[in-house]
């Protein structure tokens, strides 16, 4: 960016106005943070200014590659400023082909082996999501469940999940574990008027094999009053599933 | 004596204006106020700075907790209802549920959600219904008992699902019928476990036992894994860098790259990265609306929502007008 004196000159005026903003600026380009009227504009994150700007710029990379290739076999879920949505989309998409109602579809979890750069074709039905991190937990492949972390490793990548739409599902009565899913560490989140949540995303089944416990179903699961299987095992661990962490 | 002093913050100003006002030499020597409040913001500095300060908080961890709980029983108040040796042992797992909510705070996010304000009355309030069911009923109620502890009582703090969730499960380890065994572990270490008090002299029993407890609680007695210690810590050192950070002096001590010049050199690496704008009309004719495939729509927005965010308003803008103010302030400083 080449700048001349006289475009700096010609700047003069609006600036003085807006010093005191700049300022605050500078110094959260200094301290590592990201800037206050950056963040209104933007997804939640709790990166430091470094790493955040890196994974703008990857965000917006994985939106111009989908405008220049088209459809992506797998999505990047965290590259989404609103990944809720987009999980609609999948499940309109699946009751305008077949025809059914919307409100009877809803979402099965197949756990794929492959990593997101070896899947090449599109999934017929749902698609393949990947980007995904654990804490609390780590998915085995071979064994096909959730097991204990290991040690020292706080978050581990959770594997590329299929998202299957699939009509009346009947809900599993066992090997499953109801993990939350968020876009950031800390959690909690606002409610916006859409009934979505700035930080909740949605619910997936992860198959483990620990006991197998039944509760009632909450809020943000179901309107419905039904019982839900679920392991307590990983209840009690704070078990979760993350879009995005914290470096 | 004043209690609260943050209940009261609008006369906090008068309090404050009341003790600058008094003259060391002509009140009477003895003369002594004391305050007491939680931390605020509104108390008044100048106060504070001219006191002599004592802080007090609860003791921290599991055994602290429940020894707080048991010392203000008695050898009457555990052995009361008809059943008594089934209440000895509900009690002492409501206490140890109790402890559990208030200690998973200190995990941070991966405790709770929310960290909520458990406190002693919620503790007080189950234990008089506990007393109560245990009392009026043959069989002792345990899904009542549960209901009543995980969702009315503490669960009327809870405002996040997700953690109502990690409450009912909590609960569902202590009001169970299996609590009634002695060799009914809490967790999975053994070390914690509904311990059988002495006939004559529970509530000392009680107490040896919470004494013989481990000072530092393993995560495992919340269910979860050893790596939890590990983001408790990071918390904790987060939060101290973070407060150590804000201190730092913000003119650099001779030498090296200047502040200005440091942030001048990012502002440009950034505005020169940064794409342009999306072509949002562009995209729409690529991928039409279309009744087959809502994925275009998602598109659409999320390239909408970008360039709301890359925009001139937002962050483009404000790179390029932060590297001329800092091109200016040094112009004006050299």
């Amino acid at each position: 960016m080449h700048i001349s004196l006289n475009e700096l000159q010609k700047a003069l005026k609006g600036l003085v106005v807006l010093s005191a903003e700049l300022e605050k600026m500078g110094n959260a380009c200094f301290n590592q943070v990201v800037p206050a009227a950056w963040t209104n504009a933007a997804y939640p994150s709790l990166k430091p200014l470094g790493p955040w700007f890196k994974d703008l710029l990857q965000r917006l990379n994985s939106v111009s590659a989908w405008i220049e290739l088209g459809i992506p076999s797998s999505f990047w879920i965290s590259g989404f400023f609103f990944p809720q949505g987009f999980l609609t989309a999948i499940l309109q998409n699946y009751a305008r082909k077949y025809q059914f109602p919307i409100d009877t579809v809803s979402f099965s979890f197949v756990m794929k082996d492959e990593l997101p750069e070896e899947i090449k074709t599109k999934a017929d039905d749902g698609c393949y999501i990947w980007g995904l991190f654990l804490e609390g937990a780590r998915w085995n492949k071979k064994m096909k469940s959730l097991i204990d972390p290991k040690p020292k490793e706080l978050f581990s990548p959770m594997s590329t999940i299929h998202m299957l739409p699939e009509k009346d599902r009947a809900t599993p009565q066992g090997g499953i574990y109801r993990c939350p899913v968020y876009k950031i560490l800390t959690r909690t989140g606002t409610l916006s008027t859409t009934g979505h949540s700035t930080n909740f995303v949605t619910w997936i089944e992860i198959p483990s094999n620990k006991p197998t416990i039944f509760r009632s179903s909450l809020v943000s699961e179901t309107n419905a009053q039904v019982k839900f299987c679920d392991q307590d095992y990983w209840i009690k661990a704070g078990t979760a599933c993350f879009c995005a962490l914290r470096y | 004596m004043l209690q609260n002093c943050h209940l009261s913050i609008s006369w906090m100003p008068t309090l404050e204006q009341i003790c600058e006002s008094m003259e060391p030499d002509k009140i009477h020597p003895d003369f002594r106020l004391w305050l007491t409040s939680m931390p605020s913001e509104s108390f008044p500095t100048s106060v504070l700075q001219n006191g002599v300060k004592i802080t007090k908080e609860p003791p921290k961890g599991l055994r602290a907790n429940l020894k707080s709980t048991y010392i203000k029983l008695d050898n009457e108040k555990v052995k009361r209802t008809n059943k008594p040796a089934e209440f000895q042992k509900l009690l002492f797992g409501l206490s140890f549920y109790h402890a559990l909510v208030i200690e998973r705070k200190k995990f941070g996010p991966l405790g709770w959600n929310i960290p909520y304000e458990f406190n002693d009355t919620d503790m007080d309030i189950t234990a008089a219904q506990l007393e109560l069911y245990v009392s009026a009923y043959a069989e002792i109620p345990y899904k009542v008992l549960q209901q009543l502890t995980s969702v009315v009582n503490y669960g009327g703090r809870i405002t996040d699902d997700k953690d109502m969730r990690t409450s009912d499960t909590l609960i569902a380890d202590f009001f169970n019928p299996q609590i009634l065994k002695d060799d009914y572990t809490f967790s999975e270490s053994g070390i914690y476990y509904s311990f059988r008090a002495d006939k004559d002299a529970p509530h000392s029993s009680y107490l040896s036992y919470i004494e013989s407890l481990p000072l530092n609680a393993m995560p495992e007695v919340f269910g979860m894994h050893d790596n939890a210690n590990i983001t408790c810590a990071i918390t904790e050192v987060d939060n101290t860098f973070g407060i150590i950070q804000t201190l730092q002096p913000r003119v650099a001590a001779g030498g090296g790259i200047s502040r200005e010049d440091q942030i001048i050199d990012m502002a440009k690496a950034m505005a020169v990265q940064l794409p342009q704008k999306y072509d949002i009309e562009a995209i729409s004719m690529l991928y039409p609306t279309d009744y087959h495939e809502s994925l275009n729509t998602v598109l659409v927005q999320e390239a909408q929502r970008y360039n709301r965010l890359v925009g001139v308003s937002a962050l483009y803008s404000f790179l390029k007008r932060l590297f001329l103010y800092y091109c200016l302030y040094l112009l004006l400083c050299r």
